[in-house]
């Protein structure tokens, strides 16, 4: 288990560096920081444009200005300047958001995952039960659903409803202190989570569903019932147990677009975390912003990978001899 | 402890055991020996479209020639009830999206007296506050946002496809490295690099759907290499290459066609997909541009006017996105009981 473990961190990290690579030609292809710069009226002279570009090191080869970034990101641990200023500091932005957008991620994600396997163990076990049918068509609806229409509408419902009981806005309220109240912490975090965790779980659900009845279905449960186990402890320790196996996989491939959903969530509820700053970053064209956020992006959904294949390994017998 | 699994299962997925159980968009097609996602069967209970196929055995069905066997993908399409109403909607949303705006007496940009009234008869979804009326603004945004969804649906499945039958069909070395290229690319959530290059191609819509369909085939790739896995152990491949068929007929007359039920479902759902992208980075304004409509950025003007009780220049775009992506996900999920026959039966 333990070389598994080793091998598996060890490919990661080419993964790590050729993700790393592709984003930084997408970005390079993508984005012109000194578009706005350049487009000003009266425009520039080519001086003033030469000297900005190497002061944000353009004006070497697409190869060149790769290397110069990850030197500078693993020997300074810095993600260059910004092009918002210099009072923008990628790295402290960086440290005092990425706490803010996390909580959101893991928040939503194991919502979801409760949701999703609740739901799903039922409608798999009472299959084609009006439950399930309804469970089903509230998951196609909530796979269908813009979630930033439905963000923007949870929005305006939780005003009508704060005003209509007469009290102020509760959910945008001025904060009691980071840790201080745990109750407008919670109302923080309860609109932009449920409009996070809603597309993951239909998908989620759906997956849970389709993996219990596939385990209902196989012999082996067959043998456990027969055996004389009590039902519970069949459904339990030999059912769920095992179903709960690829979703280990299907929650992993999902981080990815839980971090896009992030940047839509965190704009419409006005949360000042990653997914804001990225949005202002691809404004402004700040190709260093949109790197690191791409990166630690990029990062979390491979220590995610990572996670579940040693879970999945741990976990699944088959898996445990490779 | 009984624990142990079945060989059945591993039997009845010739995958290599590291691939996992089910790739990206693999749960709602049920492609893989470990999800028989069977939610049709709760419209049409397994076993209906046997009774109706007369006395013969399941098995002489897929004997009948090619004709036949769409004729039968027909009938079991036509007893998904939900999946002809959706159909039948979308199709009415296409032609309000494509006549309507031939037939309407109004253009999106045509600019009446009657500023910020609510929905009337004179302008069934109202008009905003320059007086345009927004059911013309509506049919605009929905063409556009259709026209990219479906060029982002047949570009991404096109090469999705393809990628993953070469990946599948050479294995070793050639899958391994181009799976590692699709692993690649779902680190990079898509929305994010979607709107990074939208904001440089979204003024031209083809561009932008290129964008999204280089952003989203990934799934299709992976589905149809674990399908291709499966089928290129079959002995008719065997047949074929014993007479000498080239490897690119093999593909493309022996392979393609026998995925095809799973790539005609990827695409509907990659329609869905699409939908809902574009129209999410035309909201942040990194997608469709001025003065091209998309309903996404009719969703930003209306989410202020929503909140000044003008609803419904809120409503109606969201209503179209939902419409679509509703519609087109249960037509998939027709078409994926539709066309593979397996499906239906319950598993002993």
């Amino acid at each position: 288990m333990l070389a598994f473990t080793i091998r598996r961190l060890l490919v990661s990290i080419p993964i790590l560096i050729l993700s790393t690579f592709l984003v930084f030609l997408l970005v390079a292809w993508g984005a012109d920081p000194l578009g706005d710069f350049k487009a000003k009226n009266p425009p520039p002279s080519a001086a003033e444009v030469a000297a900005r570009e190497k002061a944000l090191g353009l004006n070497h080869g697409l190869l060149v200005q790769y290397w110069n970034w990850v030197k500078n990101l693993v020997i300074h641990g810095s993600f260059g300047p910004s092009v918002q200023g210099s009072a923008f500091d990628i790295n402290a932005e960086l440290s005092r958001r990425v706490w803010v957008t996390f909580r959101l991620v893991i928040c939503a994600i194991v919502i979801a995952l409760i949701l999703a396997v609740i739901v799903g163990v039922i409608t798999a076990m009472k299959q084609y039960s009006i439950t399930d049918y309804v469970a089903t068509l509230i998951g196609f609806f909530f796979l269908s659903l813009p979630v930033f229409w439905f963000a923007i509408l949870l929005k305006i419902w939780a005003t009508d409803i704060n005003n209509s009981l007469g009290t102020d806005i509760k959910t945008l309220g001025p904060p009691g202190g980071q840790w201080g109240g745990f109750g407008s912490w919670f109302g923080f975090l309860l609109l932009p989570t449920i409009t996070l965790a809603l597309s993951s779980y239909a998908t989620w659900a759906r997956f849970q569903r389709a993996s219990m009845l596939d385990v209902l279905n196989s012999d082996y449960m067959r043998l456990a019932r027969a055996k004389g186990l009590s039902p519970r402890r069949v459904m339990v320790r030999h059912g769920l147990r095992t179903a709960l196996i690829p979703m280990t996989t299907q929650v992993t491939l999902d981080v990815a677009a839980i971090m896009g959903g992030t940047v839509i969530t965190e704009r419409i509820f006005q949360w000042q975390g990653l997914g804001t700053m990225f949005i202002n970053a691809i404004q402004t064209q700040d190709t260093n912003t949109v790197l690191a956020w791409l990166l630690i992006s990029a990062t979390l959904v491979i220590v995610f990978n990572l996670i579940a294949d040693l879970l999945y390994a741990v976990l699944d017998p088959r898996i445990r001899l490779a | 402890m009984a624990d142990n699994l079945p060989e059945r299962d591993v039997n009845d997925e010739p995958v290599e055991p590291e691939v996992p159980p089910g790739g990206r968009g693999a749960e709602f097609l049920g492609v893989q020996g470990q999800q028989p996602g069977l939610m049709i069967d709760a419209v049409t209970p397994g076993g209906e479209d046997i009774l109706q196929g007369g006395t013969e055995p399941p098995d002489r069905e897929f004997a009948v020639e090619a004709r036949n066997q769409w004729q039968l993908v027909f009938r079991r399409f036509r007893q998904h009830k939900l999946a002809v109403a959706s159909l039948v909607v979308l199709f009415l949303v296409i032609l309000f999206a494509t006549v309507g705006p031939v037939v309407w007496k109004y253009g999106p940009n045509d600019f009446t007296n009657d500023f910020s009234v609510g929905p009337s008869l004179s302008h069934p979804f109202g008009t905003d506050s320059n007086g345009a009326d927004h059911m013309a603004q509506v049919m605009a945004g929905t063409q556009l946002s259709l026209k990219i969804a479906f060029t982002v649906a047949i570009a991404g499945t096109f090469f999705g496809s393809i990628y993953g039958a070469v990946s599948g069909f050479y294995r070793g070395i050639t899958d391994t490295l181009m799976m590692r290229l699709v692993d690649l690319v779902l680190t990079i959530p898509a929305l994010a690099v979607g709107a990074l290059l939208g904001k440089k191609f979204g003024n031209n819509w083809a561009l932008l759907a290129i964008v999204l369909a280089g952003l989203l085939w990934t799934g299709s790739a992976r589905v149809v290499r674990g399908q291709v896995l499966s089928v290129r152990e079959k002995e008719y491949i065997e047949a074929a290459r014993a007479l000498g068929a080239t490897d690119r007929r093999i593909i493309f007359r022996h392979i393609i066609p026998n995925v095809a039920g799973p790539i005609i479902v990827l695409f509907t759902l990659l329609v869905a997909t699409a939908v809902l992208t574009e129209t999410a980075l035309s909201y942040l304004g990194f997608g469709v541009q001025f003065p091209d409509i998309s309903l996404g950025s009719l969703v930003t003007a209306g989410e202020t006017a929503a909140t000044g009780g003008r609803g419904w220049l809120f409503y109606f775009p969201g209503l179209f996105i939902i419409l679509i992506a509703l519609t087109v996900n249960f037509i998939g999920d027709g078409l994926r009981d539709a066309l593979d026959p397996t499906q239906t039966k319950a598993r002993a």
